[in-house]
């Protein structure tokens, strides 16, 4: 067991340690530190609009930096709220309350501080429980027959509605359209063309890109035009960058639990970065002996917050690595990358492409490692960021967008669909949507629909093999009990209300 | 009513799954054991049908209203930035179509700049993302008219 973790690790730091890879490492994480600072540039957005650029790198250099942008993002993201009490990312919202607190009774520096170490011990043991967990679960995954994957499907899209922002039916709806728009192109099985219109380039199917850059990159862009810009960067002093030894001693064990958490919470579908800091801020608040201390300045809310988000941040690369599904936006980007490089993400990846699998892992603790030098020592010019108007972010965006897609097939109808998704993404993010259940039902859709016809054949067209079978029973079980508890939950808000 | 954002929701979620429904009626439906190219998206749609159909049931008796500043100028000026960029790749090249979305682009932020700011800005960032895409990631885009 041992040997064979460091035989893993092994494989993964001679990837990683790669002069490209150390070089594209860097770049996602400092690409990641920016997207996290500035407001109004999420991760999901700057990693579907360098999906195209990345198609030259080859795939363990495409993901390592991809998912340096990720988890970068939630460094960064940090430092804009405890300096300006300003998320820059979903995740990071927690840690505004204790780490805008802190900042403001002069402790800015310790926050800062706290904020990186959480963040970097939480990278470290996720990615030792990645190294550990990852080929259990991929041995468990091989035994898995084409009823359980197609219910393992379900639960991650039914996961993802119910942990979801947007309502329940509100993201099924989305999802579902996901999934027809994937039905578009020729069919593999009897090679009929669908919904094309007879337009030659949906022949292939729709884009990926032009649909992720539409629905993120552009409909983020137009939304951000007439949104507030309040950005007065606290002047008062910073303090030492060392947090005290009673600061140390609240944190640290606030840390811990943060990483169990955000563990835990960021392999489950649906789950991620955002849900985990919250979490694991509701969960000290219940375990601390003086509550009333949260949202006042407690470093144990930064450390909880931020090692959640950046442990989620890891762990969620297993669900896509090890089974191939993706369990929110920014993962199913990944496997849009790992697809456009010729991989189909499953549980055949860690046999058949060891290098990419472990070189990823490895890369993180890298990463890490590199956000840490590079975010306390510089934390001044990150800050001074938050200058940067978004009338300067927004051309830059729509003229990445469109030499993005199109550089990917030289057409010109792929950059027209950017004019379609664009507007819809705005149209239905005002609407109250979510999108990033559109993006995993289009991504998951053709995989959902191959197994389903397996299961069928295999079954000889009968709907019970899903319920006979114990581990596509218990799999659909669970999504069942995700979709009740979100039920529920609306029926009592209903009721209180 | 028609600015109920629920009812409209599922009204959106009809129409979608009555053009998917419409488009696919055709395709070769097969059974469950031999599922047709039509099979699938047809039961995806008549289960989007379903739940849309729910959702603006719902949203008749909800009262939530539409969120944010429409941006209608700005959807539409953007729009039509991107469309003039895909018309004008092929024939005109990068330079062109660049300069012409960049500058779209800045009229529809609506950001109040000078002339002069606007033509370097757009100078500057059409430039660099040619230098950047072309020449250092070495895609292939045709980049001046010639």
């Amino acid at each position: 067991m041992v040997t064979d973790i460091i035989a893993y690790a092994s494989i993964g730091f001679g990837e990683a340690l790669s002069l490209q890879n150390l070089w594209m490492c860097f770049v996602g994480v400092l690409l990641g530190t920016l997207v996290g600072v500035l407001p109004g540039l999420s991760p999901g957005t700057t990693i579907a609009l360098l999906l195209p650029a990345t198609y030259a790198l080859g795939p363990s250099s495409a993901l390592i930096m991809l998912a340096g942008i990720y988890y970068g993002a939630q460094y960064g993201g940090s430092t804009t709220a405890i300096l300006v009490n300003m998320p820059g990312e979903a995740s990071s919202v927690v840690t505004c309350l204790d780490g805008y607190q802190m900042a403001r009774q002069g402790r800015a520096g310790a926050a800062l501080a706290i904020a990186a170490l959480a963040s970097f011990l939480a990278g470290t043991v996720s990615t030792v429980l990645i190294l550990v967990a990852a080929p259990w679960i991929a041995a468990v995954a091989h035994s898995l027959t084409a009823p359980d994957y197609f219910s393992l499907m379900v639960l991650g899209l039914l996961g993802a509605c119910a942990l979801g922002q947007s309502s329940l039916l509100k993201s099924l709806i989305v999802v579902l359209i996901g999934i027809l728009l994937g039905t578009i192109g020729t069919d593999v099985n009897s090679g009929a063309q669908r919904f094309t219109l007879g337009i030659a380039e949906l022949f292939d199917g729709l884009g990926f890109i032009p649909l992720a850059i539409g629905l993120f990159g552009i409909a983020e862009l137009i939304r951000g035009v007439g949104a507030q810009e309040d950005r007065s960067v606290l002047e008062q002093a910073r303090g030492g960058l060392w947090p005290s030894r009673e600061e140390f001693h609240r944190s640290f064990p606030a840390a811990l639990r943060g990483t169990a958490i955000g563990s835990l919470l960021g392999a489950l579908p649906g789950g991620g970065a955002a849900v985990s800091s919250l979490a694991a801020y509701g969960i000290e608040m219940k375990v601390s002996r003086d509550p009333t201390r949260f949202g006042k300045g407690a470093p144990e809310g930064v450390a909880a917050a931020e090692s959640a988000n950046n442990a989620a941040a890891q762990t969620a690369f297993v669900p896509l690595l090890v089974l191939g599904i993706p369990e929110n936006a920014v993962m199913a980007l990944m496997a849009g990358a790992m697809i456009m490089n010729g991989l189909q993400p499953g549980p055949n990846i860690i046999a058949s492409q060891p290098q990419l699998f472990w070189g990823v892992v490895a890369s993180m603790w890298i990463g890490n490692l590199m956000l840490l030098v590079l975010n306390l020592p510089l934390v001044g010019i990150w800050a001074s960021l938050l200058r940067v108007r978004f009338w300067i972010l927004a051309p830059i965006i729509a003229l990445v967008s469109c030499i993005g897609v199109y550089s990917v097939d030289s057409s010109p109808l792929s950059v027209t669909l950017l004019a379609i998704f664009g507007p819809l993404g705005f149209l239905l993010a005002r609407l109250g949507a979510d999108m990033a259940p559109m993006l995993l039902g289009f991504i998951l859709g053709p995989m959902m629909e191959e197994y389903f016809r397996r299961a069928m054949i295999l079954s000889k067209g009968d709907l019970m093999t899903f319920v006979e079978r114990p581990i596509s029973a218990s799999i659909l079980l669970i999504a069942a009990a995700l979709v009740a508890f979100r039920v529920i939950g609306a029926l009592r808000e209903r009721k209180a209300s | 009513m028609w600015r109920r954002t629920d009812f409209l929701y599922g009204l959106f979620g009809c129409a979608v799954a009555a053009g998917f429904i419409y488009l696919g009626w055709s395709y070769r439906m097969g059974n469950l054991a031999r599922m047709g190219p039509g099979f699938f998206p047809f039961a995806v749609a008549v289960l989007l049908l379903g739940v849309s159909a729910l959702q603006t049931l719902k949203g008749l008796s909800s009262s939530e209203k539409l969120e944010g500043p429409a941006n209608l100028r700005t959807t539409l000026l953007l729009a039509a930035g991107i469309v003039g960029f895909a018309l004008t790749i092929e024939s005109l090249g990068l330079l062109v179509a660049g300069t012409l979305l960049v500058g779209i682009a800045i009229a529809a932020i609506g950001e109040r700049l000078s002339l002069s700011m606007a033509l370097l800005a757009t100078a500057l960032l059409v430039g660099s993302s040619a230098i950047a895409f072309v020449s250092l990631l070495g895609l292939p885009i045709k980049v001046f008219p010639w």
